[in-house]
């Protein structure tokens, strides 16, 4: 474990070094909530839409914000920096020496994060406690702790779609700017712009088999407290699920990969 | 006539401190330490229309930094510069029109396209008329001998091809001064031969004036009568590249096999021992001595073979930089 | 070999004082546009290299506008009314916003790619050539695969919003439409290019490239949706709503003629101060880097 831990330490100076970075990317969070605040502000204001979608206005608001909030945590961002090891051929340090390069990635990945969830932390703090004083969230500590337990599997599982994701570069050239609108992509299906239950049952349901919806959806809706036990359990496996199902992926393109980077020489 | 004219030319670059660690990156958070480097210092030379000077000194002496001046793509900190009437750091279209620069680490051609369509890129940018552009290209092309690999994408060609494209690349406009950063890094011998030979024909042929920088020695013997030296961003040496020995003592090396091992002393007493290598031995002798000191060896010692040489001048430029260092 | 500087000069005198300052221009612009046509061929011939790569292009862009089109059934769902606007409408000013994103991505990979530039010194290629270095560095590469899927699908949005809300279509009306939709073009080049400067100061870039997309999305709804202090806001002083705004307003006969005005000077505003800063962006690099 020692030299993740390196990493992790490394990740950890990378992102206090690129901090204005951090801070645009946080500020620009908060531009999607705006758009939507207005938008629902619209729609709730001139038509009966709280029957139509099945959230109050109080309710949709309280989804929009923890939204925003928990789709920016699980935020990744490797994708660029595989792209470039596997372009570039910086790959080759990696396979020479003992560690492996996804549990490399993986704790980078978290070192970056962390001094970011400090702050992020704050902030949702602060979002929960306006949501409960003036949206009337109804919170319980059992939901808040199971609700960063979500949290964390979220991030996990946001880590490995965008490790498959950027593994793609084995095969692909040029992928940066698609990247971007893969995420863009991923945070709408994953619930983290607006809910996408107010679209009726069907559109419910296959979120509930896709694997998005449990990197954001799923978390929200645990604290907003829209799931019942019952959901939450079951969410939980799913969660667990998608998690083994893309780790497992993701080896299995790395194995492929690799034998055609090996082949091509870098 | 001096085409280029360099004077007092200084650059400074400014970059932040890190300490290293968590804890460096911590305090980077509130305070950054600014440092300045002196990439270039006060350097000073002129450059006669169709000259080949070849600019020298180690890794870090800023030779590309000054090349990077001369084309106009960094500014000095202070100094002055005049190439063929322009100042290079204005940047007029009309300067960029007189010169080419090409980089070893840096390409221009498209990478997924036949060379040829980057040099008609080059063509339409640099607004050539379509009769000198083929001209240009089927000379160019005959003499670099890549015709038959025009029309090859550029990732497809070796790096050695790939090179000479890039020259070829350079040179569809026709300018009278030519800069090459370190051109021949990574190749293979016959790749460096045939560029030097195609720099050596191209400069006699078109008078195209060339500052080149190289690590390789052998560029700078075969192409420039001139050197100019930097270190640590200073000039050291401007002058003929054949006059450094002298300027280094004008020392010879000989060589000489004993038959049986001679012991040290015995040589010590002729010259400064360089070398030992059981019976062979390279002394190193003035040259104003080298008769008397060679005749008195063949006489006084056992010697099987006997041959003298310059002191490579890898070794002169090295004692210069040395020297620089020493003097700091 | 002989015959390399015989006709050097006759090259030169093309550039002498000989010529009027209006046909200078006018050669300038038409060697501009001649590479631009170069750079798209080029690009296009490139990028057909890699097929895989440009299937997964319009996959991609396909996918981000299918969730545009989301919105729309949002709103179709909902049957309401923004201000003035019918579904139609807002079905032709989301056209517009796709439609615009396709031109905007045609050459957004130049913006993101500065930063790699900057940090590598592959601009020093650019900046030796006798052209506009911004012109050569923003617009070399053109993304067609990131076009094709928005342009067919706004087109199509847009035409549709525009038949189903009975909007003109006489000449006149067709004609004030596309001056004002080149005119967004221009507003969109100047206004994104500024944020993407920032690189030649700080290393790191995503943070802008997410502010930026961010900021792009505001026009994802027509400008009524937002409150008054916000429309003036995006209007005036980061003129973002004019993009797609403004020729659908235009359409609709809601554009007063101060706004007309508006719709032209501020693209040519944003221009000037994006190339100014690309002046003091580019002063940065030649005294810094190394």
């Amino acid at each position: 474990m020692k030299p993740y831990r390196c990493v992790f330490r490394m990740g950890i100076e990378k992102s206090l070094e690129y901090r204005a970075d951090f801070f645009l990317s946080l500020f620009s969070a908060v531009f999607p909530i705006i758009i939507q605040t207005f938008l629902w502000n619209y729609l709730y204001g001139n038509e009966d839409a709280a029957a139509l979608f099945g959230y109050t206005y109080n309710e949709i608001l309280i989804y929009t914000l923890l939204a925003g909030l928990v789709s920016k945590l699980v935020q990744t961002g490797l994708e660029y920096q595989v792209n470039e090891d596997i372009k570039l051929g910086g790959l080759n340090k990696y396979l020479v020496s003992p560690v492996s390069y996804g549990r490399y990635q993986l704790f980078s990945f978290l070192g970056e994060k962390a001094p970011q969830l400090v702050i992020m932390g704050a902030v949702a703090a602060g979002m929960i406690a306006f949501s409960v004083a003036v949206l009337g969230l109804e919170l319980s500590p059992m939901r808040v702790l199971i609700f960063i337990v979500s949290l964390v599997l979220a991030l996990l599982l946001n880590f490995f779609i965008f490790y498959s994701v950027a593994l793609l570069s084995f095969w692909l050239t040029d992928v940066n700017l698609m990247f971007g609108t893969v995420s863009i992509v991923l945070v709408v299906v994953s619930g983290g712009v607006f809910p996408l239950d107010i679209f009726g049952e069907k559109l419910e349901l296959l979120v509930n088999l896709l694997p998005f919806g449990y990197t954001t959806q799923f978390s929200v809706n645990i604290i907003n407290g829209r799931f019942g036990w019952t959901q939450i359990g079951s969410g939980f496996l799913c969660q667990l699920f998608w998690i083994g199902f893309f780790g497992i992926l993701a080896r299995c393109m790395w194995k492929r990969g690799l034998k055609r980077f090996t082949a091509v020489g870098g | 006539m001096d085409i280029i004219k360099v004077e007092h030319l200084c650059k400074e670059f400014s970059y932040y401190k890190k300490e290293t660690g968590l804890q460096g990156s911590l305090k980077n958070l509130f305070h950054r330490e600014i440092l300045t480097k002196e990439a270039v210092r006060n350097v000073s030379f002129a450059v006669e229309k169709g000259e080949i000077v070849g600019l020298l000194g180690p890794n870090g002496a800023g030779k590309t930094t000054t090349l990077k001046m001369l084309s106009g793509i960094l500014f000095p900190t202070s100094g002055n510069a005049v190439i063929d009437g322009f100042i290079p750091w204005e940047r007029k279209n009309e300067f960029k029109r007189r010169f080419s620069i090409v980089m070893g680490q840096k390409n221009q051609l498209w990478w997924d396209l036949p060379a040829s369509d980057s040099f008609y890129l080059n063509k339409c940018i640099y607004d050539i008329d379509d009769a000198a552009y083929r001209k240009t290209v089927e000379e160019l092309s005959e003499l670099l001998d890549v015709r038959e690999l025009m029309n090859v994408q550029v990732r497809r060609l070796s790096l050695g091809e790939r090179m000479k494209m890039e020259i070829l690349a350079a040179l569809i406009h026709r300018p009278q001064i030519l800069f090459l950063d370190e051109l021949t890094i990574g190749l293979d011998i016959i790749s460096q031969q045939k560029i030097r030979d195609f720099l050596q024909y191209y400069n006699e042929q078109t008078k195209t004036t060339v500052i080149l920088t190289s690590h390789y020695m052998r560029d700078i013997e075969a192409l420039c009568r001139r050197a100019v030296i930097i270190s640590h961003g200073q000039l050291v040496y401007d002058g003929e590249l054949s006059k450094i020995n002298h300027l280094m003592g004008d020392k010879k090396l000989l060589t000489l096999k004993g038959i049986g091992e001679i012991p040290a002393e015995k040589l010590a007493a002729f010259g400064r021992v360089r070398e030992k290598k059981g019976a062979e031995t390279v002394l190193e002798v003035p040259k104003d001595k080298l008769r008397e000191t060679a005749s008195a060896i063949l006489s006084t010692l056992h010697v099987e073979d006997f041959t003298v040489t310059e002191v490579p001048l890898e070794e002169s430029i090295a004692l210069i930089f040395k020297k620089e260092v020493d003097s700091l | 070999m002989g015959s390399f500087f015989e006709d050097k000069k006759g090259d030169m005198s093309k550039y002498g004082a000989g010529r009027t300052f209006l046909s200078n221009v006018a050669a300038a612009a038409k060697r501009y546009l001649h590479l631009l046509h170069v750079f798209a061929r080029f690009s296009l011939m490139s990028q057909l290299e890699y097929r895989a790569n440009f299937v997964a292009g319009v996959a991609v862009e396909t996918g981000w506008m299918l969730i545009k089109l989301l919105y729309v059934a949002v709103i179709y769902r909902a049957g309401i009314n923004i201000g003035v606007l019918t579904p139609d409408h807002i079905m032709l000013f989301i056209g517009l916003y796709v439609l615009m994103t396709g031109f905007y991505m045609l050459y957004y990979g130049n913006f993101t790619s500065l930063s790699t530039m900057v940090r590598e010194g592959q601009l020093d290629m650019y900046l030796v050539k006798p052209m506009s270095t911004q012109f050569l560095v923003t617009l070399r590469r053109l993304d067609f695969s990131l076009l094709l899927p928005d342009f067919v699908v706004g087109a199509v949005m847009v035409g549709i919003g525009w038949r189903r809300a009975g909007l003109p279509s006489d000449f006149g009306t067709v004609a004030g439409f596309l001056f004002l939709f080149m005119c967004s073009c221009l507003l969109t080049y100047s206004l994104f290019l500024i944020p993407h400067l920032l690189c030649f100061w700080i290393v790191s870039t995503r943070g802008i490239t997410d502010m930026t997309a961010a900021l792009w999305d505001f026009n994802n709804m027509p400008q009524m949706i937002y409150g008054r202090w916000m429309q003036r806001i995006g209007t005036f002083i980061l003129p973002i709503f004019v993009i797609t705004n403004f020729p659908g307003l235009f359409l609709m006969g809601e554009l007063s003629d101060g706004m007309m005005i508006w719709a032209v000077a501020a693209p040519i505003l944003a221009f000037v101060i994006a190339r100014l800063v690309w002046k003091r962006a580019l002063r940065s690099y030649t005294s810094a880097s190394s």
